[in-house]
């Protein structure tokens, strides 16, 4: 049909446009010839990322290597990815996060196998042994990215726990929390004895569980209490490494029994499955919010809010309480490297080897050092040895907000190879500046106030040392990505979507009915094939520590 | 009878009309040649730009896979078609589809309408012109910002529930955005105070063109403000209404789902999931193109079906059918 | 209706009636403004009505001083939309007349053809792939062909120019005038009031559009728009469940902006639009139409 070859003709045309396009010398400086421009996808950019900073200048002069970067809106790389491999055009680099998979089924990655060996001395010495955990799968071990996320890391900082305000512990003289119980009762007693705070009513605990949040502060927290890892939605037997979607568990059915009996005796507020986000913020900013379970990145705006208002000691502070005593909370477990993705290189690349070298780079020390902490004499010195920010820049880093934009210091880490916050150079200094000292130069006039109170430098030592556990033989199940279009991805949507809303009506339903809303929870997720889901889970976890025990 | 007044009141129209039945295509065409030359590109520009990429629903017969080409597609039939229709929450989504879809419609019209009626009877011409002007405004104010607007406003402290309070409808505060059942009631009525004044503009723009002769024709026979309003302003705007309804009917399952979304929680989840959610959180969003377009192609059968039951409808009424 | 006549009891209604209305409509949009103008670190703790609390520019400050593609972008979004609504009314005008003489033989054929466009696509795959096929990627050209026809502005004009008489028509062809020539001389001058409705309508989906750049000039900044610079700062309202995890939430929380911020946007990308109806309300008059038509 003519209109077939009209389009047949129109695509190689305009194939051969892009490519023409795709491969054009952009020259930054204007003056290097030897520049080469790699495009580079990453799935968790923003639209502002513009290679256009003091850092990217000194990459590029390092490297004779410009970035130019796209990334999806609003992190949703589906639709990028497969625009890319219908059009079968594609970036030199690509950070492809969970749609990794499309592209190694649609033969687009290259394989890096060989690269690491004859070139990947970096990255070969950054991972070490735990080299295999790059792999793709038994069925496929090649290895097809250059990992992310770091590989030497200590744990200097909570979050995702159970937290209170520190005026609560110091008016009940600072007691003790081991258990919820523990929790509740605190709270209960400061509720009571000021039933306002700034003329608003006092709200006991109040959760974020009207949108994607609700895992955040109403989902992970159960396991955490519990004494289990984060591990998303499952529960992974760590000896054998059996997968079971977390809340058929008996142990999460008495954790949400907690939550509903803090519902039913008006400790939790009524909004928490309604109010919109900003609502959630503007009531902690405004400090009658007895306690929380978020992440600290979540509630950073309102910590800030209160501190300013000179309200330190309603800010939060983290407890590593449990539902029954004696059990550890599991934050500070590392687990090390986690090796699902990373940064590959397209196989049509034209600079398959600049790319890789480019990589390779970005592994060594001196690249880590020059992302993490800027140009020498320009953002840094050394004083006696030791790296040191300059004073403005230290300051400039503190206060404003657009400081790793702006200057690209700390803009360029993920996801390239990180060393981690552990690591620590051929001069003796850590790799990263957020040293102790920092942490503790940051912390308000409450906090340290309170961590005298209780005989500690950090709050981190209020928990279960990072040094007491192993790290497991998978990493954490919710970095193991599930293959896309899979029977399987399919069931945990389902079981996601029924699980927020079952699990909530059992919360705010009457206590004497608790039992039997949870037992409908139960029976929900057995009718959407959970037990096939286990299985399934629990095939490609014990394939990850099979790939990982090479 | 017929045809003595027809003879009578020919009009150029109606002697084409007479004569074309004996001429050929051909000689036709040569005398609308300009007519078909004005159409002519537009024509092109519609099967280039809208029907050419229809080419697409092939994916839903398919297990698409995007890297393969298309004749290296498996086939499946209507394999996706079937699961779909088997499906509870697809179920769900339609019934919320239509639901809120029909509730819109209603009240927005009866809202857009008489909003239109009410500020053409205005009188004076500088506030009207600024209520014009400051009526739209909710038209461009998104919906993050309006959701969070309406969820403070009927929070169990908010502004709603004071004011019942007070005034003694209520004895406690309604936790109004928990209510499953009021969910419909609530997004609405947040879609009608969105959409009222920019709905109102196309009907004071038809109501422009009403021939002034017509009111005061009725004046001088008497007839008062309303029923001015009645018998003069509506029946010149009729066809537009009628069109506009048409039109409308057929997107009733086309409701975008950011609105239900940014309103919705875990809490009325059933009542707030619609179809456009569904086929994203189910179709693209796991990578499942063919059961995407298997859904989107639902949806435009559906509103092909709606349009065509609209027209006939208002071809049985006599007037503004758009087909 | 001319001249001095005694106010009614309904004239006083409808006065209070539409204050309200103004109150009512106006109060989120003054909101959105005092919250844009207000220090962001204070916004969050919520409570400002219409007045900010602590006034700042800093908002504003902050969004031109990160994007130095904005005025750029400014530019081609004024153009893409003068340019886009001057081709568009004519397209739509040109192909309303058309179906609206009720002896073209193809009107029937076409109409349909035409409404069920509204209905059907084909989806973001195969629509792509034409778009590039075409040529028409990081072209300025994407801003304006394929959005030229938009099957419910033709209706909407359509239904108008079919409630003008016939005797128009008929009495320019007994003057020897061929269709062009009437479409534009005689009928187009008669449509003001829908005309200026669709130029309206089509030049606020011109200005507001992103998505377009977005697939097919993504890291293009000589074709970048307004509305797209801003979403990128914007970014945080679709985050569906399937995408979060421990570690990508915390790095899509520090794309989210802060309120205040987003404030800002909401008004940069508004303000220019808004000043565009006032300029078209002229054309609201009654008796435009009709008088014309007379004589």
């Amino acid at each position: 049909m003519k209109k077939k070859r009209l389009l047949t003709g129109l695509l190689s045309l305009g194939l051969a446009a892009g490519v023409l396009v795709g491969c054009s010398n952009d020259s930054q400086g204007g003056d290097d010839e030897e520049v080469i421009t790699l495009k580079f996808f990453s799935a968790d950019g923003n639209q502002n990322m513009y290679f256009d900073d003091v850092i990217a200048e000194e990459i590029t002069r390092l490297t004779g290597v410009n970035l130019e970067i796209t990334a999806p809106m609003a992190g949703d790389e589906a639709q990028d990815v497969a625009l890319m491999i219908a059009n079968n055009e594609f970036p030199d680099l690509i950070y492809a996060k969970g749609s990794i998979d499309l592209l190694v089924n649609a033969g687009a990655l290259l394989p890096l196998d060989d690269l690491i060996e004859e070139k990947g001395d970096n990255i070969r010495n950054l991972y070490g042994d735990k080299l295999g955990r790059l792999r793709y799968t038994s069925d496929d071990p090649a290895i097809y990215h250059v990992g992310t996320g770091a590989v030497q890391e200590r744990i200097l900082e909570t979050s995702g726990t159970a937290q209170i305000q520190m005026e609560v512990m110091r008016e009940l003289g600072y007691p003790q929390l081991e258990t919820l119980e523990d929790f509740e009762n605190a709270i209960r007693t400061y509720k009571e004895a000021n039933p306002t705070i700034n003329g608003q009513e006092t709200i006991g605990l109040s959760l974020l569980g009207s949108d994607w949040r609700w895992l955040i502060t109403v989902g992970n927290p159960a396991g955490m209490t519990l004494g289990f890892q984060d591990d998303g939605e499952w529960y992974i037997d760590p000896d054998t490494g059996e997968a079971t979607i977390k809340y058929l568990l008996p142990e999460f059915r008495e954790y949400f029994r907690w939550l509903n009996k803090m519902n039913a005796e008006g400790l939790l507020d009524p909004e928490s499955f309604t109010h919109t986000p900003d609502t959630y913020f503007s009531k902690l900013s405004s400090g009658r919010v007895l306690a929380v379970m978020d992440q600290d990145w979540n509630i950073s705006q309102t910590q800030a809010a209160l501190v300013a208002d000179g309200e330190d000691w309603r800010t939060f502070m983290p407890l590593p309480v449990t539902l029954e005593a004696g059990v550890d909370p599991v934050i500070t477990r590392p687990n090390g490297f986690f090796g699902v993705t990373g940064v590959s290189i397209a196989a049509d690349s034209q600079y398959q080897e600049e790319a890789f070298e480019f990589l390779n780079w970005m592994a060594s020390e001196e690249a880590q050092i020059l992302i993490n902490w800027g140009i020498e004499g320009v953002h840094y010195e050394y004083v006696d040895g030791v790296r040191t920010f300059f004073p403005e820049v230290a300051e400039e880093r503190n206060l404003n907000p657009d400081f790793t934009e702006e200057t690209g210091i700390g803009h360029y880490i993920h996801p390239f190879p990180v060393w981690g916050n552990a690591a620590i150079d051929s001069s003796g200094n850590f790799i990263v500046p957020d040293s102790p000292e920092q942490i503790i130069a940051d912390y308000n006039e409450a906090q340290r106030e309170t961590l005298a109170a209780y005989g500690v430098d950090f709050f981190i030592d209020l928990f279960p040392t990072f040094e007491d556990f192993e790290g497991t033989s998978y990493g954490q199940a919710w970095t193991i990505p599930i293959p896309a279009d899979t029977d399987l991805s399919l069931t945990m949507q389902r079981v996601g979507d029924f699980v927020q809303q079952g699990v909530t009506q059992a919360i705010l339903a009457a206590p004497e009915d608790f039992d039997q809303a949870w037992d409908e929870v139960i029976e929900g997720l057995e009718s959407l094939k959970a037990l096939e889901a286990n299985q399934e889970m629990t095939e490609i976890v014990q394939d990850r520590i099979r790939l990982w025990e090479q | 009878m017929e045809e003595v007044s027809q003879l009578k009141n020919m009009s150029l129209n109606e002697e084409f009309r007479a004569l074309k039945k004996g001429k050929s295509k051909w000689k036709q065409i040569k005398e609308q040649k300009v007519l078909i030359m004005m159409a002519f590109p537009f024509v092109i520009w519609l099967i280039i730009f809208r029907y050419l990429p229809i080419l697409g629903w092939t994916m839903a017969f398919q297990d698409y896979k995007p890297q393969n080409g298309f004749f290296e597609q498996e086939w499946v039939g209507f394999d996706h078609f079937i699961e779909l229709f088997q499906d509870q929450m697809f179920h769900q989504a339609l019934r919320n589809t239509l639901g809120m879809g029909f509730l819109g419609l209603i009240f927005g019209f009866l809202a857009s309408i008489t909003f239109a009626l009410l500020i053409n009877e205005l009188r004076f011409k500088k506030f009207k012109r600024f209520t014009q002007t400051v009526s739209y405004l909710p038209h461009f104010v998104s919906w993050v910002i309006v959701a969070n607007l309406v969820t403070t406003m009927l929070a169990t402290d908010g502004a709603v529930n004071q004011l019942l309070v007070f005034l003694g409808i209520l004895d406690d505060p309604v936790h109004f955005m928990a209510q499953p059942r009021m969910f419909w009631g609530i997004v609405t009525a947040a879609e009608v105070w969105k959409s009222t004044g920019w709905g109102a503009i196309i009907y004071l723009a038809a109501m422009a063109g009403i021939d002034p002769g017509l009111y005061e024709a009725a004046q001088v026979d008497g007839a008062n403000r309303l029923q001015r309003i009645i018998h003069v302003t509506l029946p010149g705007i009729r066809p537009t209404i009628i069109v506009l309804l048409i039109m409308s009917i057929g997107n009733v399952i086309n409701i975008g789902f950011e609105r239900q979304m940014l309103l919705g929680n875990n809490i009325v989840a059933n009542q707030a999931l619609v179809i456009e959610r569904y086929a994203l959180d189910y179709g693209i969003g796991l990578f499942r193109f063919s059961y995407g377009t298997a859904v989107g192609i639902f949806r435009s059968m559906i509103s092909i079906i709606l349009i065509f039951i609209a027209n006939g409808f208002a071809k049985k009424i006599g007037e503004g059918r758009i087909m | 209706m001319k001249g001095l006549k005694r106010i009614t009891a309904f004239d006083i209604f409808l006065v209070i009636f539409f204050i309200l209305v103004c109150i009512v409509t106006l109060y989120p949009f003054l909101h959105v403004l005092a919250l844009s103008l207000n220090d962001a670190t204070d916004a969050v703790k919520g409570g400002i009505h219409i007045i900010p609390r602590e006034f700042t520019l800093d908002n504003y400050r902050h969004i031109f001083s990160t994007n130095t593609a904005l005025p750029r972008a400014f530019l081609n979004s004024v153009l893409r939309t003068v340019i886009g609504t001057a081709t568009g009314v004519m397209s739509c005008a040109i192909l309303a007349y058309t179906l609206s003489r009720k002896h073209f033989m193809f009107r029937k054929s076409i109409s349909m053809l035409l409404v069920f466009t509204m209905y059907i696509s084909g989806g973001l795959i195969p629509e792509f792939l034409l778009i590039r096929n075409l040529g028409l990627v990081n072209r300025f050209a994407v801003y304006i062909i394929p959005g030229l026809i938009s099957a419910f502005n033709v209706i909407v004009i359509r239904s108008f120019m079919d409630g003008l008489p016939d005797a128009l028509e008929e009495s320019a062809k007994m003057d020897g005038a061929n269709d062009f020539t009437i479409f534009l001389k005689i009928i187009l001058p008669l449509c003001l009031p829908v005309i200026a409705t669709v130029a309206l309508f089509i030049a606020v989906g011109q200005w507001n559009s992103w998505f377009d750049t977005y697939l097919y000039a993504r890291n293009n900044e000589s074709l970048t728009t307004l509305q797209f610079e801003l979403m990128k700062i914007l970014e945080d309202a679709n985050i569906t469940v399937s995408q979060v995890n421990s570690q990508n939430a915390q790095q899509l929380m520090n794309r989210v902006s802060p309120t205040s911020v987003r404030m800002a946007i909401t008004i940069i990308a508004t303000v220019p639009i808004l000043l565009v109806y006032p300029f078209l309300q002229k054309y609201f008059v009654t008796g435009l139409t009709i008088g014309a038509v007379k004589s």
